[in-house]
């Protein structure tokens, strides 16, 4: 009886091959190489040599199957290697699209495109970091997306804005949803059409784009497409199937964020308690005081029990199924949990919560960003009403 | 066994105990329910249910085989606690048949293993009450009164207990008591020695049982103790280590009511959940609302998360790996789950949630009352931060 069911492992701090390597290079990157990036202009924030260093380690071809030169890991392991990343001083924003965004080639790619880009993504000579999904006026109403793509001969021509386009001035390769035709009474997600898009060559002509000026550092940009041409391969998959694989890409992208927030309450959870246990005020360490220690410890509870169902997500996806609703959950509980981790982190600290050079309140900025990107809680909560409890899509 | 190897089921574990179980739980439905909470405490005891699932033989669950049991491991006794929950009915009045037994089977002697688990396991014997709680000192157990006085033959207890649950409906009962006085041990965990005292003679002999009248329908009492006389094989393992063996058996403990408050979220979310489909309001259904949506799938998603602990302790406690922590996790995470499904599932029933004739206010009750016992979620919270954080006790 048991034996058909899914089993999963307790442990959740295992992987030491993994996550002592990757320890080990986040070193070379601390809050002083972040707090430096962040004095910059936007456009010039981007962590390069961090990224450099973490595409020569191989560790973001973790996913891409072996035959093509990837190390055909489970998402598990994926996870280990962003929560470990996300764990130190460090940010895994602006290189985590190569670890998942080829996914959708792996999936639905043709041979052609399988064979051109897996094994150099896998390498890290050639970058695929970037998403354009979103656009400023339809938000997460993707069906209402306004940037289409007409078929013109031997080209697709490429007209519209898309917004919140995190490192696609830094990434060789983009996936771009566009609209190919108009979606039906049925189902209004119908007709938008995967592109991958060779970013350099459009940024030469027919895209343009500029970096956001954000209160952390993710590499935002807004990108503009006035007539940009693509060659009819640069379809992934079937015309008019972008939003179902993109669906299935959102899946994965959801554990992956979730590990991130796992890793950002290892980073707050370490850091308040270090601090409570050092810092003395009326004569004793503040963490002999239960509004101290107890939100502490409140959220790491939280945090064990976000960390188990992001571990079932992952289980459920190697195991050759998909999630569903199961990856909104994990990634939802584990922003919340680390969040919370965060906000604790942030009242034991103080005043030094605002000083820079402590790093809380960059890591706390972006935990509370990540409640809502790429994929915002309301989002999620929807999914799991009305795709797992059998509520009505609103 | 090695870490590394340990794990747990997903999904509907047990399937056939929970069908079994489910189809016993029919035939008490809330008015069942409502009916004994219309009745003064003594006579409130759902008997006909404990005697139905006693047929059973679910509640011999965690007995070994050898001792008449269905020797399941922890995780399984958790199943049927949660079907039932889930199911509308309460196991509040029985589960600790299924579990206070622990204690004897792993600290007791041959000879007490031997007369007592038998028929334990067969329902013969009612092992139901489990006194430790005392009106002075609360969570600080160690600072307990009751005393275990020495003396020909046995010993003599003296003092008083509160909160002791069933104990008007059990046969025998745990007792936790001072051996030692406390200025005269090392630590004070030392001194204090676990009883198996039969009430069926001690009422006789200056115990007396008094029924608390409570928001909920769980049939606990006060205790007196006035010179009562228990011979020297009550005593349960060493004289003085009993503090330890209670800790031991709280974990699965934990585990098991963690799995009832689980239960108990299942339970309001299929009601919520049906009923805000089935309600219009101002022409749509309820749950076509974001207000309902959300507050309906965030609870539901701390509710997974929190079976996810349940079912990591059982793995543990089954592999015999310390689970403290998680035991610990799994209590405070239920109960702020089964407590978020509570609330959103009055609200959205409203007054017909409230009328006594729903199930959802006494379930709701119950919700509360699990995030205060058995244990305090501020002794909880210390748990994590003192042994596994790092930070000093605080108390």
């Amino acid at each position: 009886m048991t034996d058909e069911l899914l089993m999963m492992r307790i442990d959740d701090d295992d992987f030491d091959e993994f996550r002592d390597p990757l320890k080990a290079l986040c070193e070379g990157f601390p809050g002083a190489y972040w707090r430096a990036l962040e004095d910059k202009p936007a456009d010039q924030r981007y962590p390069t040599e961090f990224v450099d260093a973490l595409m020569a380690s191989g560790f973001l071809g973790a996913l891409i199957p072996e035959e093509f030169d990837g190390a055909g890991l489970s998402l598990r392991i994926a996870a280990v290697i962003l929560e470990t990343i996300h764990s130190t001083s460090c940010n895994a924003g602006a290189a985590i699209g190569q670890m998942y965004l080829s996914d959708i080639l792996v999936r639905h790619g043709s041979q052609a495109q399988k064979q051109k880009y897996l094994s150099a993504i896998a390498a890290g000579d050639m970058r695929f970091l970037a998403s354009a999904i979103t656009e400023t006026e339809t938000g997460d109403d993707l069906a209402q997306m306004a940037t289409k793509a007409e078929k013109r001969g031997d080209v697709y021509v490429v007209n519209g804005a898309k917004q919140w386009v995190n490192n696609a001035l830094h990434s060789d390769l983009m996936l771009l949803l566009a609209r190919t035709a108009p979606g039906t009474a049925d189902d209004p997600t119908a007709g938008l059409t995967a592109f991958l898009v060779d970013t350099k060559t459009a940024l030469k002509g027919g895209m343009s784009g500029q970096a956001i000026d954000a209160m952390n550092n993710d590499g935002g940009s807004d990108l503009v497409f006035n007539g940009l041409e693509l060659p009819l391969d640069a379809v992934i998959g079937e015309v008019g199937k972008g939003f179902e694989y993109y669906k299935k890409l959102a899946q994965v992208e959801c554990i992956l964020y979730a590990a991130c927030a796992s890793g950002d309450s290892a980073f707050f959870s370490e850091r308040a308690v270090t601090y409570a246990n050092e810092r003395v005020v009326f004569g004793r360490p503040i963490a002999y005081n239960q509004g101290i220690q107890f939100p502490i410890s409140k959220a790491y509870v939280e945090v064990q029990g976000a960390k188990l169902i992001s571990n079932k997500a992952a289980a459920v996806y190697d195991s050759g199924q998909q999630p569903g609703p199961l990856a909104s959950m994990a990634k939802h509980m584990a922003c919340e949990a680390a969040w919370q981790m965060a906000d604790a982190c942030f009242t034991t600290h103080g005043g030094f919560a605002f000083a820079r050079e402590y790093d809380i309140e960059r890591k706390w900025r972006d935990a509370r960003v990540m409640q809502m990107t790429p994929q915002g809680s309301t989002t999620l909560l929807t999914d799991i009403a009305v795709n797992d409890l059998g509520m009505p899509q609103i | 066994m090695s870490e590394q190897s340990v794990e747990f089921a997903l999904g509907e574990d047990y399937p056939e105990y929970r069908r079994e179980v489910a189809k016993v739980c029919e035939d008490y439905p809330p008015s069942y329910w409502e009916h004994l909470e219309n009745q003064p405490p003594s006579g409130s005891y759902p008997t006909k249910f404990v005697e139905a699932l006693t047929k059973t033989g679910f509640l011999s669950a965690l007995i070994p085989a050898e001792y008449g049991g269905l020797g399941l491991p922890v995780r399984g006794g958790a199943a049927i606690l949660e079907t039932i929950h889930a199911a509308g009915c309460t196991a509040g009045p029985c589960h600790a048949q299924m579990y206070t037994m622990g204690t004897i089977l792993r600290h007791g002697s041959d000879a007490q293993k031997d007369k007592y688990l038998p028929k334990i396991a067969k329902g013969e014997l009612r092992l139901q009450a489990f006194g430790v709680t005392e009106p002075t000192t609360g969570s600080d157990t160690t600072q307990l009164k009751t005393r275990a006085d020495k003396v020909d033959g046995g010993y003599k207890i003296n003092g008083q207990k509160v909160w002791i649950s069933r104990a008007g409906h059990s046969d025998l009962m745990l007792l936790l008591a001072r051996t030692t006085p406390a200025d005269q041990v090392e630590k004070r965990a030392h001194g204090v020695s676990t009883f198996l005292v039969d009430m069926r003679v001690a009422k006789e002999n200056g115990m007396v049982i008094t029924p608390i009248d409570a928001m909920i329908n769980h049939n606990t009492t006060e205790i007196f103790f006035d010179d009562v006389f228990i011979p020297e094989d009550s005593l349960v393992g060493q004289e003085g280590r009993g503090f330890r063996y209670i800790l031991d058996g709280m974990n699965a403990e934990r585990c098991l009511v963690s799995s009832e408050t689980i239960g108990n979220g299942r339970y309001f979310l299929r009601e919520a959940i049906k009923f805000s489909n089935e309600h219009k309001r101002f022409g749509r259904p309820m749950s076509a609302t974001q207000s309902v949506q959300f507050s309906i799938a965030q609870a539901y998603a701390q509710l997974e998360t929190a079976d996810l602990m349940v079912r990591k302790t059982a793995a543990m406690f089954a592999a015999g790996m310390k689970c403290g922590a998680e035991a610990n996790m799994s209590k405070i995470l239920s109960g702020e789950a089964s407590w978020a499904c509570a609330q959103v599932a009055l609200s959205i029933f409203g007054e017909a949630g409230m009328n006594k004739s729903s199930s959802i206010q006494r379930k709701w009750r119950e919700a509360r009352t699990a995030r205060n016992s058995p244990i305090s979620p501020n002794m909880v919270l210390n748990f994590i931060g003192q042994h596994v954080l790092g930070m000093p006790r605080s108390y």
